[in-house]
């Protein structure tokens, strides 16, 4: 009996240092942003990710999140951690955050905060690179959800700000290749008949649900 | 319209086809699988195998002869299996696709496209016709929506029909389920993938899933055939999977340069500092396309994050695009300027350098151009476009003859630089002997110890265009032995090998770029 206890207690110490290895070697490969080592852990290892999101300061939560960009894994944790800091005023962790938020989910939630960024943002800078990530990023998203994608575009397309025009039809035209005409400093008329096209191509996208 | 071509217009045109002379439609490329045609190369197809998957030949299913080709994924592995084929650009007319499709999970997601020089992107010159499966069913992207066509049943062929009329950007679509008399899908006058008017076609593709990386599908694929309404003449294989040699497109480098200054093409992304595309990923592939094409946005790197390293390698490759563009212009101050600041961006994107030294040239600038030259050397010892530019160099410096006796004494004295301008200015002038005889003896220097690979891959090419494929496959190989990785030498073995009737032996070296259907 007592040498049955023994095996227990080490095969419990050697799990244990085994997980406080696998642990600390996390970190390292995200201190060395060596992305290979962390995709060989496989996909579980992103609620562990998000809890190293979470405890970091600015910088190294900037690294996690280029981490989570070029993973490409979907993961609830990655995005809850990611969303609170989708309006932070730091520029560098800002933009690393916009970027990786569509590629860790499939949610409405991710594709409007980035599209009331695009639009609603102070900054011009943080307004293109949301538009930069709608327009890339959004990897995971089913047909229904890139109708909501389309929607908000297509809504853009009327935005009074010049730039938020233009930035949301690039965004389309990455999307779909084309711009049913769209000129974003065209006069409005010209303006609302391209609109109406691709309200009209939204509608049969939306038909084919 | 698109107008409808049945398959037995396509048996026709490959009957007609045949002929010297034939009268449209031609057939641009045909694969049953069964014969000896299975050749990869850059004019026939490629082979991407993905890690656990399979792209190869089969016996199990086949909608005629013997064999057809099984594509087969696993999800989560990173990478995607794919049979990509290449036939001659079509920029009008009518272009037919067929083939016959079989999956043994339905379920389970694949893909397979006609699209142009822009490759696998909605837009024009990109994806034209796009046909996949999903949740079993057959869907095609269609004015940039993907369509529900009808289920897809496992273990049965479906015969697939195209006929893509590529000045209105519209294609009919007709699929057949083998035993059933009437067609499954029958449609017409579909808008293009992206519904782009001359959107052009040269290459078509069957993968797994490039996008998700979650199919776990096993799919089979016959009978493809890509026919033309026009009346064209398909320049002949003269290799296996190729229309050229590596001599000849030598000669077309060269020609390039003949009428006047201008950049010399890009051919891989290392050409741009890139080592194979896993670095770039799908999306960044995308944007160094972008930034490549003609009126393409000036800084495409600024759509990735600041610190992804992709960015600043679009960027670069933008403003050599620019700078190109100035250069075919005739501004070559502009072109420098566009040159040095894509080197300043990507210093390991190695066509900046050569470019500018080319821009130096145009702008009278020889002997900076020299320096440059002198520089960048041991980055371009394997590829022909250094040679030329070396000998165009050379040439622009002073008459041939005059180069020469200038450069023969410290040439064979072993000074690196005035070697490499001394056999290029023999290269140049066709002075094939005298260039074969200077490089061996230049390999065979004691200076040499680290560049005799590159000089014997030079007498190699000598002895090549003096017709000597016997000693040019032996100097290659001995280079070889020294430099395994040198990836123009295994091409050029190819070449060799061909010339020289060793079946074995050419089809060992070109697959070693291109893949192949058989079993590795």
């Amino acid at each position: 009996m007592k040498s049955l206890r023994t095996l227990a207690f080490v095969v419990v110490t050697v799990f244990l240092a085994a997980f406080a290895a696998a642990a600390i070697t996390l970190e390292q490969a995200v201190a060395a942003d060596d992305i290979e080592a962390i995709k060989a852990m496989g996909p579980s290892v992103m609620p562990r990710l998000a809890r190293l999101y979470a405890a970091g300061d600015e910088e190294h939560r900037q690294r996690v999140a280029t981490v989570f960009y070029r993973l490409g894994w979907k993961s609830e944790e990655a995005k809850a951690a990611l969303m609170k800091d989708v309006h932070t005023p730091n520029q560098g962790l800002r933009l690393s955050v916009q970027y990786a938020l569509g590629r860790v989910s499939s949610d409405v939630s991710v594709v409007d905060v980035l599209l009331d960024n695009m639009q609603n943002d102070a900054q011009l800078l943080f307004r293109d690179k949301a538009a930069c990530a709608l327009a890339y990023d959004q990897v995971h998203l089913t047909p229904a959800q890139k109708v909501h994608l389309y929607e908000g575009l297509i809504r853009a397309l009327d935005d009074p700000k010049v730039d938020v025009r233009r930035i949301a039809a690039q965004v389309l035209l990455i999307q779909t290749g084309q711009d049913k005409g769209f000129r974003f400093a065209g006069p409005p008329e010209a303006r609302a008949r391209a609109v109406e096209a691709w309200r009209q191509w939204l509608a049969e996208y939306r038909s084919q649900l | 319209m698109a107008g409808r071509i049945p398959l037995a217009a396509l048996a026709l045109a490959a009957i007609f086809a045949a002929a010297a002379q034939a009268a449209g439609p031609t057939v641009l490329v045909r694969y049953g699988f069964d014969d000896d045609a299975v050749e990869t190369g850059p004019d026939t197809f490629a082979v991407f195998r993905a890690a656990h998957g399979r792209v190869g030949l089969s016996t199990v299913f086949r909608r005629s002869g013997y064999r057809s080709v099984e594509i087969r994924d696993v999800p989560g592995n990173g990478d995607f299996s794919e049979l990509q084929g290449y036939f001659p650009e079509q920029r009008t007319g009518h272009v037919f696709a067929h083939f016959a499709l079989l999956t043994a999970r339905p379920e389970e997601e694949l893909n397979i496209a006609l699209a142009g020089p822009q490759r696998f992107r909605l837009g024009k010159d990109g994806i034209a016709f796009w046909l996949a499966t999903r949740e079993g069913r057959f869907v095609h992207v269609s004015d940039s929506i993907p369509k529900k066509l009808a289920p897809v049943r496992g273990f049965v062929w479906y015969e697939v029909d195209v006929a893509y009329d590529v000045e209105a950007g519209a294609y009919d679509l007709t699929i057949h389920e083998e035993g059933k008399p009437e067609p499954i899908v029958a449609l017409r006058n579909q808008p293009g993938a992206a519904r782009q008017r001359g959107s052009a076609v040269d290459v078509f593709s069957f993968i797994s899933d490039p996008t998700e990386d979650a199919s776990d599908v096993t799919y089979f694929v016959d009978d493809v055939s890509i026919a033309t309404s026009r009346e064209v003449t398909v320049p002949p294989l003269v290799a296996p999977g190729r229309r050229k040699l590596f001599v000849d497109a030598f000669a077309e480098y060269r020609r390039t340069q003949d009428e006047k200054v201008r950049c010399l093409p890009a051919i891989s992304l290392r050409d741009f500092g890139i080592e194979g595309s896993g670095p770039l990923g799908a999306r960044g592939i995308t944007l160094l396309e972008e930034a490549l094409r003609p009126g393409g946005p000036g800084d495409g790197g600024g759509a990735l994050p600041a610190e992804d390293a992709r960015g600043r390698v679009v960027a670069a490759a933008a403003q050599w695009r620019e700078g190109c563009a100035a250069l075919e212009s005739g501004d070559a101050p502009t072109a420098l300027d566009r040159f040095a600041r894509a080197a300043s961006s990507a210093p390991e994107g190695r066509i900046y350098g050569l470019s500018a030294v080319l821009a130096l040239l145009a702008a009278g600038r020889a002997e900076e151009a020299e320096e440059r030259l002198g520089a960048i050397a041991s980055e371009w010892t394997d590829d022909p476009r250094f040679a030329i530019v070396a000998a165009r160099l050379a040439v622009a410096r002073g008459d041939a003859a005059g180069a020469l006796e200038t450069l023969r004494p410290a040439a064979e004295a072993g000074d690196a630089a005035a070697a490499e301008r001394y056999y290029s200015v023999l290269f140049w002038n066709r002075r094939w002997r005298e260039a074969r005889d200077f490089a061996v003896a230049a390999a065979r220097h004691p200076s040499a110890t680290h560049t005799a690979a590159d000089w014997l891959e030079r007498a190699g090419d000598a002895a090549f265009q003096l017709g000597d494929a016997r000693e040019a496959r032996e100097l290659y190989e001995e280079a070889a032995r020294s430099a395994p990785d040198q990836a123009s030498l295994f091409l050029k073995l190819s070449d060799a090998a061909f010339v020289l009737e060793d079946v074995e032996s050419e089809r060992r070296y070109r697959e070693r770029y291109y893949g192949t259907l058989r079993e590795p």
